[in-house]
């Protein structure tokens, strides 16, 4: 099983001089104006660092089924003395692992700002960033196993899109109000322990989620033939 | 986890059935004995890499057993002691020989980095060019490093030699020599070049259409039939049902028989695998 990780990171590694400059770029720009102003800019900085990693994760998470497809892994690592149960847990084990460097990264980040800036460390953008990732490789691990990367990837697409378009319409239809209200709802809202109780609910929805697709993707991984 | 184990077969299948659109394969009974080279032998789309998926649980059965080593091959232990070598190399472009050994050194428990290495050196081999900068005779000879280097002992091979030029196919062939010397050790090899399979093969199986035509030992087989040369006029006197191939030219005709159906006075010469394939595919119809 160890392998199968080791397998995964090493075929992604290309891709992370590309990764590094999507997440250094922005902050680029974001830290010295963070640096000068404060809190806006701050908050800006994690909103954005939380932003690129859970897009990295994905984008990443989605990687390992497609290099495997590329070069037809499966037909051989279906040969090793691994079960399709293992390499499937391998999978969802490299996922946790990006998991736990990007909260690492994000993490990092809140602490610089806070030894830089003195600007509070906020809890809720690593919350949104498990969420967030746990969500996307819940869904998309499974439903690349049954359709393949380039399929998989259309349906990640589409979820994005659709979630985009429906946070819109939740937004302008059904609040109503302007932006100022609205941000100042959202900011208000933040400190509300109606809203810690929400986000711990949902990091733990999303964990169940997680954990549930584990089984779905070893019974769709176990009938798959190479 | 390796075991010793006093099976006289290193692979025996019993009523294997798989269903396809248009293509069923079906093997009611096959033995590959250890210690020996078994060449397996038919066109392309013949069924010969469904059986090798097959026996490495790549593919669901719609029937039967296969055992290695006498145990399960749905045991995936038994895969400790496989070496699989498919005719491409399998693993990500961008990686070179040294992620292909840490990759490999995570997934078997026997593996042996100093055997790998010395099956690179020996290959000629460089451990840090990226495997899409390796040519393809190269890229072969860096799989059966891999796939002998967790000590097998059954090396299994879809295709292996095909697309490589004679020299480095040679090459390969005196590996699997070395490699069978030891009576425990087994090779199945999937191959359309006969004359590969002519030169190392202990055992020849013909799968033609997805049915097994016949497995047997190569030499048997080279002197159990026999290529007999006739006029058109000879040949009406020939009985039919002791032909088992034939092929017709402008002057006559050349018919594959069993050496003992062979009519006196005819000339004749010995057979070859790739004459008792061809005019067998060729000649469904005429009994064998």
């Amino acid at each position: 099983m160890k392998g199968l990780i080791i397998k995964d990171f090493m075929a992604v590694r290309t891709a992370l001089p590309t990764l590094s400059v999507m997440l250094l770029l922005p902050l680029l720009i974001v830290i010295p104006m963070a640096a000068i102003s404060g809190g806006l800019a701050v908050q800006t900085l994690c909103v954005c660092v939380t932003a690129l990693l859970c897009i990295i994760n994905s984008v990443v998470g989605m990687s390992f089924g497609s290099y495997d497809e590329q070069c037809g892994w499966n037909t051989f690592g279906c040969a090793l003395p691994v079960s399709r149960a293992q390499t499937v847990l391998a999978r969802y084990g490299a996922g946790l692992l990006l998991l736990g460097a990007s909260l690492g990264i994000l993490l990092t980040a809140q602490i610089l700002c806070f030894i830089f800036t003195g600007e509070q460390i906020v809890w809720y953008y690593p919350a949104v960033l498990i969420i967030l990732t746990l969500l996307t490789e819940g869904v998309m691990t499974p439903v690349i196993y049954q359709f393949g990367a380039q399929i998989g990837g259309y349906i990640f697409a589409a979820l994005f899109m659709l979630a985009g378009i429906g946070g819109t319409a939740f937004r302008s239809r059904t609040l109503e109000m302007s932006d100022e209200a609205f941000d100042a709802m959202i900011e208000n809202g933040l400190q509300t322990h109606l809203f810690a109780k929400a986000a711990a609910l949902t990091v733990l929805g999303s964990m169940i989620l997680y954990v549930l697709s584990v089984p779905l993707s070893i019974h769709i991984f176990k009938k798959k033939e190479f | 986890m390796t075991m010793e184990n006093n099976t006289v077969n290193a692979i025996e299948i019993r009523g294997l059935c798989k269903r396809y659109d248009g293509f069923t394969l079906t093997i009611d009974s096959l033995d590959i004995p250890k210690g020996c080279i078994m060449g397996l032998v038919g066109s392309n789309g013949a069924g010969k890499s469904t059986m090798i998926k097959a026996i490495l649980d790549l593919i669901s059965l719609d029937s039967g057993d296969i055992t290695i080593d006498g145990r399960s091959h749905h045991d995936q232990t038994v895969r400790e002691d496989i070496g699989v070598v498919f005719d491409e190399l399998k693993f990500p472009a961008i990686f070179n020989a040294g992620d292909v050994r840490r990759v490999l050194r995570g997934a078997y428990k026997q593996w042996d980095d100093a055997l790998f290495d010395s099956y690179m050196k020996q290959f000629d081999l460089p451990m840090k060019k990226k495997l899409k900068e390796l040519s393809r005779g190269m890229k072969m000879k860096l799989s059966l490093a891999a796939a002998l280097a967790h000590h097998p002992r059954l090396l299994i091979l879809d295709e292996a030699t095909s697309g490589i030029d004679p020299v480095v196919r040679d090459e390969i062939l005196d590996i699997f020599l070395a490699f069978i010397e030891d009576e425990q050790h087994t090779i199945l090899a999937s191959s359309h070049i006969i004359s590969d399979i002519e030169k190392a093969a202990d055992y020849v199986t013909f799968i033609h259409n997805g049915k097994i035509i016949f497995c047997e030992d190569k030499d048997s087989l080279m002197e159990e039939y026999r290529l007999v040369k006739c006029g058109k006029e000879e040949l009406d006197t020939v009985d039919k049902n002791k032909i088992a191939g034939i092929r017709t030219n402008a002057f006559g005709a050349e018919l594959l028989m069993r050496t003992e159906d062979v009519p006196t006075g005819f000339v004749n010469v010995k057979a070859g695998i790739e004459d008792i394939m061809l005019m067998m595919i060729k000649n469904e119809g005429v009994s064998a």
